[in-house]
């Protein structure tokens, strides 16, 4: 009997916590503004995750909380039960069964998500070469023959960015764009991109590089074709 | 002098700067750097009692006995007086990185900059950061693991006692030479040292390298030291089924410092020679390799945060038995997840390096692994839970400590989840997400349990009792501010917040206020702990022998211990948690 009402008080109050957290996720959404067709596998893989660790914490925190209230010392001499391990040891059986098939399903989603963003990167419509240097990006467009301190991208184009770096390690984020890649001074590296939503966004170097890399910025501008067109229509705008 | 430690360090420090400038006219500044600093160094153990103390055992002499608080600036070969000096050196060294800590926090409370410049904001992510990971790394297992492994496995000292002096002894100049770090240019490269950024700059950086390798020479002496004195000098019937699980987690951690440390070492001194030799590993610009150091450095790396949280687990699962009035649940499981840890975190290492560029096939293998390091990991939680369970606890701040492990490694280990999965590492990497991430699993656990500890055996190393009421105050003040600074870190680091950068955009501004004012109370909750700690070797009051009621063999000696242990060596019939009868 009083096994049993443990157990609904832990269940319960495990399916309290996780709706209030679910609640608390959807009204703050963990990630920001998803701008490109490879965020939204990134933010899939992420809700995933997100949605199975939510239980299991639900579920150990109400154990932890739920032991801590119910099994407080009457008295000084009170002792506890004497079990060294549970009766036919299926608890820690179970435990392990469990978390040992729920660890192979994550490695499988992840490698299947990963195998078809790297799938994704194979191919491209465009290309645009990236060099970092302590402490700034600069962008040459191939097809223009152009340099430009800012990256214009335009929107709906799958764009293979060439990154390289002249002196140290660097590292290529938009948040929005979600896919990082490591910018090295002795390799080429590359990330395949689509934008999808018009606007203006950072591009912040995320490989700690030296003591400015805090402003190791630079602006990342998504427009359509022909804005795209006009920047290089205008002369050397810089 | 009567002060060794004064003593040497004031010849070490004269020896250097002699030497450094007569050979800077001769010899290029950085290489006149480095040959001084490792003749100070021997020059600083001689003069400090090493070069006495090698004559005894020339000689074979005793050691000699000393007394009062004395015996904590000299070489001394008792291991809980080793203890002792480990415990303090972490503790200024933790205060020190904290105050760092809350320096940075100014600097972020506002966007643009506030105190001091991004620059400066740099060096001190580097500072704060190598500081807090020598606090974790030699805490629990210099503090406790010296002082306290010998006594629950019944031995007199350590199988190597100078070795183990000698041990500690390397942390002072380490922790010196860091300091001057800050006065020699800075470091602008985190405690991680990438290489080619490491290999260029100004002479601070070789200062921190010196320094980090000082450490990692003294965590490979300790580790040697502690698994030879688990093998070789345990008590007439303490078997390995029978040891306490801080042992067995003591014994686990140090085999993968003999396994990993080497390796970081040296790669450690790759770049120094690429510094002061010439040589070119990681510069690339003469043929060396960018990737090569991020593949040494974290194959000592990772394991290394094991080698901070085996010993945590191994506190958290010693002291709920003894507050929950239990057996420890699931024993000789936990061992087996302690050594399966062991062999699992010595083959992750390269999901710290899925954006940098290595062959893009190599993401499956360590985002496998990595991931089953949860099942080992969550046996041990299960073993905190099942041992808790239908127990009959009491509430003490050292309770408290250890069953909050469980709450913050949770939080960690599950936004761990999301860091070895590649999809949303490649979002989530080099973000306040990952800063939020490990200060949940390494403060969570090991700053925690090294508080459990403290206040668990507080009794027995001071012989006093430490105040239970500012106990939980400070428990309390903690556990709240700590989670109230590092869970909106999660949500800055995913919203576009990178590491070790001092600006940030507007949008952020009230997260970034609220979690330096958090920051600010957990260094308060610190100062209680300070006061009530120091208040109560005063007025504490004579501890009991076995104030818990505990069954490990440290709580059958009187309190403080005497300086020789056991008089008639102990003999072990039973596990220290098998049921009570």
């Amino acid at each position: 009997m009083k096994r049993l009402r443990a157990l609904v008080i832990v269940l319960g109050s495990a399916a309290l916590f996780t709706l209030g957290l679910g609640w608390l996720f959807n009204a703050y959404p963990m990630m920001p503004l998803a701008a490109s067709r490879e965020a939204v596998r990134v933010d899939r893989a992420f809700n995933g995750l997100l949605w199975l660790s939510i239980p299991i914490y639900a579920l150990v925190m109400s154990s932890l909380i739920y032991a801590l209230f119910a099994f407080k010392a009457k008295d000084e001499s009170a002792r506890g039960d004497n079990y060294e391990h549970s009766k036919g040891r299926w608890v820690e059986s179970l435990w392990l069964v469990a978390s040992f098939i729920l660890t192979l399903g994550l490695a499988g989603f992840g490698s299947y998500e990963l195998k078809h963003i790297l799938g994704d990167q194979k191919t491209a419509d465009m290309e645009i070469q990236v060099n970092a240097s302590q402490f700034s990006w600069e962008f040459f467009y191939p097809e223009q023959q152009a340099y430009k301190p800012q990256l214009y991208l335009p929107v709906n184009k799958k764009v293979r960015l060439v990154l390289k770096s002249a002196d140290v390690l660097h590292s290529f984020w938009v948040p929005e764009f979600r896919l990082k890649q490591d910018v090295l001074p002795n390799r080429i590296t590359q990330v395949v991109i689509t934008p999808t939503i018009k606007g203006d966004y950072q591009l912040r170097c995320s490989e700690l590089c030296g003591l400015d890399h805090t402003v190791m910025t630079a602006q990342v501008h998504v427009v359509d074709e022909e804005t795209y067109a006009q920047q290089f229509a205008e002369g050397d705008s810089w | 002098m009567t002060l060794g430690l004064v003593r040497g360090i004031a010849a070490g420090v004269a020896a250097f700067l002699a030497l450094y400038f007569g050979l800077k006219t001769k010899l290029p500044q950085e290489g006149s750097a480095a040959i001084s600093y490792f003749v100070a160094l021997i020059v600083y153990l001689a003069v400090g009692g090493g070069w006495a103390a090698f004559q005894r055992w020339l000689n074979a002499q005793e050691e000699p006995e000393l007394h009062g608080a004395r015996r904590y600036f000299n070489f001394t070969t008792d291991h809980k007086v080793v203890g002792i000096q480990y415990l303090c050196a972490a503790f200024f060294l933790f205060f020190y990185a904290g105050v760092l800590a809350l320096i940075m926090r100014t600097e972020l409370a506002k966007p643009g900059e506030q105190v001091i410049g991004f620059q400066t904001y740099n060096t001190l992510v580097g500072m704060h950061g190598i500081g807090m990971v020598i606090v974790a790394l030699t805490a629990i297992i210099g503090g406790f693991g010296n002082y306290f492994v010998p006594l629950q496995i019944g031995a007199k000292d350590m199988a190597f006692p100078r070795l183990n002096a000698l041990s500690f002894w390397l942390v002072p100049p380490a922790a010196l030479i860091l300091i001057a770090a800050l006065f020699n240019g800075g470091v602008d490269f985190g405690w991680t040292a990438y290489a080619p950024l490491s290999t260029r700059g100004p002479m601070g950086k070789l200062f921190f390298l010196l320094a980090f390798a000082t450490a990692g020479f003294s965590s490979v002496f300790g580790a040697i030291n502690l698994l030879v004195t688990i093998i070789r000098m345990r008590a007439k019937g303490l078997t390995f089924w029978r040891l306490p699980i801080f042992v067995h987690s003591i014994g686990a951690s140090s085999a993968i410092t003999l396994i990993a440390t080497s390796v970081v070492a040296s790669s450690l001194f790759l770049v120094i020679f690429d510094r002061v030799l010439g040589t070119s590993f990681f510069d690339a610009t003469r043929g060396g390799s960018a990737l090569l150091y991020q593949h040494l450095f974290w194959f000592y790396s990772h394991p290394a945060v094991y080698i901070m949280v085996l010993p945590a687990f191994g506190l958290m699962l010693e002291i709920l038995p003894v507050f929950a009035r239990k057996p420890l649940f699931i024993y000789r499981w936990v061992v087996i997840s302690f050594w399966a840890i062991v062999v699992l975190s010595c083959i992750v290492w390269a999901h710290h390096l899925f954006t940098s560029g290595m062959w893009a096939l190599l993401n499956f293998p360590f985002m496998i692994t990595t991931e089953l390091i949860s099942v080992p990991t969550g046996i041990v939680f299960l073993a905190a839970l099942g041992t808790i369970w239908r127990g009959s606890i009491k509430i003490t701040p050292a309770f408290l400590f250890a069953a909050s492990v469980v709450a913050n490694f949770m939080i960690g280990g599950l936004t761990g989840i999301f860091l070895a999965d590649v999809p949303t590492d490649l979002h989530m990497h080099d973000t306040l997400f990952v800063t939020a991430h490990f200060h949940f699993t390494i403060v969570g656990a090991a700053i925690f349990a090294l508080f459990a500890g403290f206040y668990f055996w507080y009794p027995k190393f001071t012989g006093k009792n430490i105040d239970t009421k500012w106990g939980l105050i400070h428990f309390w003040g903690f556990f709240l501010s700590f989670n109230a600074t590092f869970i909106p870190m999660f949500w800055t680091g995913s919203h576009g917040l990178r590491r070790r950068v001092a600006d940030y955009s507007a949008n952020l501004s009230g997260v970034q206020m609220w979690i330096s004012i958090a920051a600010f109370f957990i260094f308060l909750s610190t100062l209680v702990f300070l006061i009530n700690a120091l208040r109560s070797l005063r007025k504490g009051g004579a501890a009991a022998r076995n104030p818990w009621n505990a069954g490990t063999l440290e709580w059958t000696l009187s309190s403080p211990p005497p300086v020789h242990n056991f008089d008639t060596p102990p003999e072990v019939t039973r596990s220290p948690y098998s049921p009570v009868v």
